[in-house]
C-alpha cells in the first residue's frame, strides 16, 4: 500500500510513470512529489514506488 | 517600461486568474487588460475532474506565467510549492505567498522572509506578496527578491489603498520594483498606486467579480496608463487656492 494525495491505495504500479498511465494524469501542468521531494517527469520511469511512500500530485489551476 | 529580473513589461497591470466565472472569461479579460503577467495556482489533482489547459492559451497571449504558493502555511510548504510549480510550468518565476490566517489572509512575514531567502538561493525569481511594512520590504529586497508586492488591503476586499502611507514610504525606499498587490477594488485605486510611483499593480477580484469582467479589465488598462503617464508627467502638489484665470481688467473700465 502507498498513499496518493493522502488516500491509501494498493501498490499496483511499480513506477511513477506506470501510475501516471494507470491514472491518466494530464500530459502537462503536472508535478509530483514523493515523500516531500519533487520528482521531475524525466525520472518518473526510474522511480520505483515503495510501500508506505507518500505521493502527492498537483496540477496548475487558476488563482491570484 | 518596467523591468523585473531582466524581463521588460510594457503594461504595469498584472492579472490574477482566480474567481472568474469561466476560463474563457478569464482569457478574454486578460487580453482586454493588455497585461503581460498572469498568476496561476497549484491544486491537488483529482481523478475524474476533467482537465482544462490554462497555460497554452495564456502563452499564446504572450504573457509571463507567475505561479503562486497559495495554500502554503509555512516556509517549508511554500518552498515545496515553488519547486512543484517550477516542475509543472518550467518557469523559475514564483509569487511567494504564505497566509495561514484564514480570515484576513494576511501574509506571515517571518515565513515569507525565510522562504524568500531559500528560494532565491535555489535560483527562483521571487516576487513576494507581503505586508506594507517598509522595513520588511527592505529585508525582502536584501535577500534578493526581484520585486516586492505589498498589499493595499486584504485579498479580495476591494478596499483600495488602505496602506497608502506605508506604500509611499516603500516606494521611496526600495530599489527593486514595487507592485501593489491585494485589495485594489477600482481602476482609480490602480491609477492612484501608479501616480504615487508604484511600478505596477496586480488585480484579481476587482476584475473577476465584476458584472462585466472584460469591460472592467479594459477600464483597469486605461487607469494604469493614466496613472503611469501622470506620474511621468509630474503631478501638481496640493497647496492653497491659486487663480487660473486673470481676475482683473475684465469688468472694470480700462484706464
Amino acid at each position: 500500500m502507498f498513499y496518493l494525495n493522502d488516500a491509501p491505495l494498493p501498490l499496483t504500479a511499480s513506477t511513477v510513470a506506470e501510475l501516471a498511465d494507470q491514472q491518466a494524469w494530464p500530459l502537462q501542468g503536472i508535478a509530483v512529489s514523493v515523500n516531500q521531494q519533487v520528482v521531475p517527469r524525466r525520472h518518473w520511469s526510474e522511480l520505483v514506488i515503495k510501500p508506505h511512500d507518500r505521493l502527492h500530485v498537483f496540477h496548475i489551476v487558476a488563482g491570484g | 517600461m518596467l523591468t523585473i529580473a531582466h524581463q521588460t513589461f510594457q503594461s504595469r497591470l498584472f492579472l490574477g486568474s482566480g474567481k472568474f466565472s469561466s476560463v474563457d472569461t478569464m482569457l478574454r479579460a486578460a487580453e482586454a487588460s493588455g497585461c503581460q503577467m498572469v498568476t496561476l495556482a497549484l491544486k491537488r489533482w483529482q481523478q475524474g475532474l476533467g482537465e482544462c489547459d490554462l497555460v497554452t492559451p495564456l502563452l499564446q497571449l504572450g504573457v509571463q506565467i507567475l505561479p503562486n504558493t497559495a495554500g502554503a502555511r509555512t516556509a517549508h510548504e511554500a518552498v515545496l510549492a515553488a519547486e512543484l510549480a517550477r516542475e509543472a510550468l518550467g518557469t523559475s518565476w514564483i509569487k511567494l505567498e504564505i497566509h495561514p490566517d484564514a480570515r484576513y489572509l494576511l501574509p506571515d512575514p517571518k515565513a515569507t522572509l525565510e522562504a524568500a531567502e531559500t528560494l532565491v538561493q535555489r535560483g527562483f525569481i521571487v516576487l513576494p506578496y507581503c505586508s506594507a511594512d517598509p522595513w520588511h520590504c527592505l529585508q525582502l529586497q536584501e535577500v534578493g527578491c526581484a520585486a516586492v508586492m505589498p498589499l493595499g488591503a486584504p485579498i479580495g476586499s476591494n478596499q483600495g489603498l488602505q496602506t497608502r502611507a506605508m506604500l509611499e514610504i516603500i516606494i521611496d525606499q526600495l530599489q527593486v520594483p514595487v507592485i501593489v498587490d491585494a485589495g485594489i477594488g477600482r481602476p482609480s485605486d490602480a491609477a492612484l498606486a501608479l501616480e504615487l510611483g508604484a511600478d505596477a499593480v496586480l488585480v484579481n477580484t476587482a476584475i473577476a467579480s465584476s458584472a462585466s469582467p472584460v469591460s472592467m479589465a479594459m477600464a483597469f488598462r486605461h487607469a494604469c496608463l493614466a496613472g503611469e503617464q501622470a506620474f511621468a508627467a509630474g503631478l501638481g502638489q496640493p497647496g492653497p487656492a491659486l487663480a487660473t484665470s486673470p481676475l482683473w481688467q475684465f469688468l472694470e473700465p480700462s484706464s
